[in-house]
């Protein structure tokens, strides 16, 4: 499902026409954006909480040539789902 | 880095502060968000947001693993799994506080890096050298087209004239040498620069023929200088530079080379600029300084243009006279300098190729020759430590020889192994056959050798003894073996063996048995040793560990069937 289909879905759940389902998500994604580069923890209930973890530099040695080489430190974007939507999800597989 | 949790609360209050809704409708509009995404999900696509990421379903599989408190494995069920991988413009901005890190080659760089930090060094003064030539050779180029239009400016003043310039010459040197305690460094080497320039006057203004050789010679030598237009202002720059360095003596040769042609680029320019009226200034510049000696000077000078064809001795020898006379070292300096300046005209040319050149050669030798001292000084330590260490080895060789044909086994052994150990050196040095061979025959010969030495010596009881105590390898296997040199101590881990050992310190699996006997104080049963004993490693006769000899080998087992059946 990419953006336009994912938009098409909204608007029609939430009754809202496509361009203001549009102007709402984009919304949503700058605040979540701006929260994450916070560096603050986003969570939502029934469905997950989006979380920046620091991933600490570490050495990698190339499996051929020996090469070391220092990975720096990074932030990254982690997503943990709810235990409400993984009961959800494996309902649903179950199901299947 | 605090972990502040928002709650979907905030976040509803953010949006709708944001987009312009009302709280109710952000909510809404979530839920309604959330639960599209959910759906997607369950249909197994894989929902992508703009500027955000992309959710995926994932199916963790079960897998295996124990219960900590019980031990019993367990298997922990598989479940769906929801991934979501931001996109790269949000972990761009989420990575931004260390996004100015980059990965760093660790091995790569020991070696390049080195070496791009020794180039720099290493042709750091060749660059400086070579921009130096290069401005060099500008301010150079740019003095000859000035010098150029001096020519010009000089061939149209006339005889009458040239003879007035010769008679500032005169001035600028009496009053100069006069007074030259009053004068400073600067105004010394203006007024050298104006004899130069005069100096120059005098030689177009002279007749053919009237002065020596030498100054014919330079005449002519200017001429072609002239049509070059390189060589004038050459002539000043390097008759500067010397003077210039008579008179500091100044160690940085670079920067007084760029001073000094600076200096003499801005006298040829102060010269150009008036060339015709060159020397009412020279007058002008003398009367700056002094302004008594000048009228002495112009009444000399009267009489000396009467008779302008003998101006230039005139000059020589008053400034031989001042030579002569001279105590202080400005004056000796310029003296000097004239003369030099003089005496370089002539030799132009060769000077020229003389002075330059090496000028920008010399550093780039310099450095080679550095290099290649250090090259050989440090060859020449590492022979005489290689040196020593081996007349050391030899020395203490020997002295096993002598402290050690006292006659007992066991010291017998461990020559004997020393010895083997040394040929070994050598056998492992030339990687050949022979040496091998030659490890085997060269002990023999060596006790040989002993034992005639010790016949000489010592009484037929001791001879007796000492043919006894010689090992062959039928000896060194039936006898007695005592372990008193050790290699090393390995601790036994679980799951490592004797043999192991023993394979990896001897060579064979079956050599075990050495080490068990060695051990024996420690080890009880060879087949089950417990982890953390650590076994002493025997330093053993080379000969009896030959993995290619089948006698060795049989000897081991032979060992082997003995401990292995005794325990049994």
């Amino acid at each position: 499902m990419n953006h336009k289909e994912l938009v098409a879905g909204i608007a029609t759940k939430a009754n809202l026409s496509k361009a203001e389902t549009e102007r709402m998500l984009d919304a949503v994604v700058s605040v979540l954006s701006d929260e994450l580069i916070d560096g603050k923890t986003v969570g939502f209930q029934s469905f997950g909480a989006f979380e920046v973890r620091k991933k600490e530099e570490r050495l990698s040695v190339h499996p051929s040539t020996q090469i070391r080489t220092l990975i720096p430190p990074k932030l990254v974007v982690n997503f943990k789902q709810s235990n409400i939507l993984k009961e959800k999800l494996k309902e649903n597989s179950r199901n299947d | 880095m605090t972990k502040e949790k928002v709650s979907s609360q905030e976040i509803i209050d953010l949006l709708a502060e944001r987009a312009n809704v009302s709280k109710k409708a952000a909510e809404e509009f979530l839920r309604s968000m959330f639960g599209t995404v959910e759906e997607a999900l369950i249909k197994g696509e894989i929902v992508k947001i703009k500027g955000f990421g992309a959710f995926k379903l994932n199916w963790n599989a079960p897998r295996k693993s124990v219960n900590v408190q019980t031990g019993e494995e367990i298997i922990l069920p598989g479940y769906p799994k929801v991934t979501f991988s931001p996109e790269s413009q949000l972990k761009e901005a989420v990575n931004e506080p260390f996004a100015h890190l980059e990965a760093v080659v660790l091995d790569a760089e020991n070696q390049p890096v080195v070496d791009a930090n020794e180039e720099p060094e290493a042709f750091e003064p060749l660059k400086i050298f070579t921009e130096q030539a290069a401005e060099i050779k500008d301010i150079l180029s740019e003095i000859s087209a000035l010098s150029n239009s001096d020519d010009s400016g000089k061939a149209e003043i006339e005889n009458s004239e040239t003879e007035k310039d010769v008679v500032p010459v005169d001035e600028d040197q009496q009053s100069a040498n006069v007074e030259q305690s009053l004068m400073q460094v600067d105004t010394v080497v203006a007024g050298l620069q104006d004899d130069e320039e005069d100096d120059d006057d005098n030689i177009n203004a002279e007749p053919e023929g009237t002065e020596s050789s030498k100054e014919k010679v330079v005449e002519s030598e200017e001429d072609t200088f002239k049509a070059e237009s390189v060589t004038d202002e050459q002539n000043g720059g390097e008759q500067v530079t010397e003077e210039v360095a008579s008179v500091n003596n100044a160690i940085d040769d670079v920067a007084e080379e760029q001073s000094s042609v600076s200096a003499a680029d801005e006298n040829i320019s102060n010269s150009q600029n008036i060339p015709e009226e060159e020397v009412v200034e020279n007058k002008e510049d003398d009367g700056c300084v002094n302004a008594e000696p000048e009228i002495e000077n112009k009444e000399k000078s009267d009489v000396i243009t009467e008779q302008p064809v003998e101006d230039t001795p005139d000059e020589k020898g008053e400034a031989e006279k001042v030579t002569d006379s001279s105590k202080k070292e400005d004056k000796e300096s310029k003296a000097d300098s004239n003369e030099v300046s003089k005496k370089i005209i002539p030799t132009n040319k060769t000077v020229l190729s003389i002075n330059l050149k090496p000028f920008l050669t010399n550093p780039h030798k310099k450095f080679r020759k550095k290099m290649n001292f250090w090259l050989v000084l440090l060859i020449v330590i590492l022979s005489i430590i290689i040196g020593f260490a081996l007349t050391y080895y030899l020395s203490s060789a020997t002295r096993c020889w002598v402290k050690y044909d006292v006659f007992s086994y066991e010291h017998r052994m461990n020559l004997k192994q020393h010895w083997t150990g040394f040929t070994g050196l050598f056998a492992a040095d030339k990687k050949t056959a022979t040496p091998v061979l030659m490890k085997k025959q060269e002990p023999v010969k060596a006790e040989k050798k002993i034992v005639e030495t010790t016949k000489t010596d010592t009484t037929g009881v001791v001879e007796k003894k000492m043919t006894e105590s010689i090992p062959t390898l039928q000896q060194l296997l039936d006898g007695p073996r005592t372990y008193t040199e050790f290699v090393g101590t390995e601790e036994v881990k679980p799951g490592s063996m004797l043999t192991v050992i023993s394979e990896r310190y001897y060579g064979l699996r079956d050599f075990w048995v050495y080490i068990y006997e060695a051990n024996k104080s420690i080890i009880k049963d060879p087949d089950k040793i417990p982890s953390g004993t650590i076994v002493k490693i025997p330093k053993l006769d080379k000969r009896l560990i030959d993995k290619n000899n089948q006698q060795c080998v049989d000897k081991a087992k032979e060992l082997r069937d003995l401990y292995v059946g005794k325990k049994q």
